[in-house]
């Protein structure tokens, strides 16, 4: 019997027969919203983000802002306790920035920079 | 010929997701190829520039968000006449000079990067162009000492000064 989309007979892939146009948009649209959302997720769960700079948009302010603009205790004496957070506080930020580029003096070497000397003449 | 419209359109599918990403590895890894001081300023340019530029604006706001916090707490301490209170005033205010002086060796540097990126006829001006890169890397090694010393206050003297408060308040809870 002679099939109604191939007249003449030809035999196709099974890729061909199950991905129509519609179908191949759809797999590209999921896979842009799926890389998207990675790249999202390793950024909010990046130690650095709330040091990142607040966008034009953005609904919630940043870590950062939320920090600064909570009420600070000011007057009363510090305990023992809140030492003990000051310390995981430092401890944390430290663990952060140790993730950030420190200006290596490496970063400027010959191989890195793809610095190759000219032959001697 | 409906089969090979449907693959041409997979292809072109294809072609536009993975193009982004080959430009991006194509973007860092450029002109590895090119010859001598032309790729090293493009390099210098368009690379290292912006990673240059990133780590500043994060480092900067970091240490200047963590002595903002440390400032209020010294605060606390020295109003309520707590122990070590000068000391640790010392070490924050040693946090923020060293700040300071890492903000303003970051800018030697940077102008002194864009020096060597900008130089003109590199390819004729081979011994300016050494030197001028060698300056650099003398600059960028001042500001790896900076984010190295500022590391040390809040890793370690800081710390130290918090440890020896968290002591005293202890001993005057025991008398």
């Amino acid at each position: 019997m002679e099939h109604p989309l191939h007249p003449e007979g030809k035999r196709t892939s099974w890729l061909a027969d199950h991905i129509t146009l519609p179908i191949a948009v759809a797999i590209a649209v999921l896979a842009a919203l799926f890389i998207v959302a990675l790249a999202y997720w390793l950024y909010w769960e990046d130690d650095n983000r709330k040091y990142d700079i607040a966008r034009a948009g953005q609904q919630t302010t940043n870590r950062i802002t939320e920090d600064e603009v909570a009420a600070v205790d000011v007057t009363s004496p510090v305990s023992r306790e809140e030492i003990e957070k000051k310390k995981t506080f430092l401890q944390e930020e430290v663990i952060a920035l140790d993730k950030i580029d420190g200006f290596e003096p490496e970063d400027l070497n010959d191989t890195t920079i793809q610095f190759v000397a000219p032959p001697a003449r | 010929m409906r089969t090979k419209n449907r693959i041409r359109v997979l292809v072109v599918l294809v072609v536009a997701i993975v193009t982004p990403l080959l430009s991006h590895t194509v973007v860092y890894g450029q002109d590895v190829t090119a010859f001598g001081c032309e790729a090293t300023q493009r390099y210098l340019r368009n690379v290292q520039k912006a990673r240059d530029v990133r780590t500043r604006v994060d480092r900067l706001q970091a240490y200047r968000y963590i002595h903002q916090r440390l400032d209020v707490f010294i605060g606390r301490i020295e109003r309520n006449n707590q122990p070590n209170a000068k000391n640790m005033r010392a070490d924050i205010d040693r946090l923020y000079d060293a700040t300071e002086a890492f903000r303003l060796d970051y800018e030697v540097y940077d102008t002194a990067r864009d020096t060597v990126s900008t130089l003109e006829d590199c390819r004729n001006n081979t011994e300016q162009f050494a030197n001028k890169l060698q300056e650099a890397r003398e600059k960028r090694a001042i500001v790896a000492q900076d984010v190295a010393l500022i590391r040390s206050i809040i890793g370690t003297n800081i710390p130290e000064q918090l440890d020896v408060i968290e002591q005293k308040l202890k001993e005057q809870e025991n008398r």
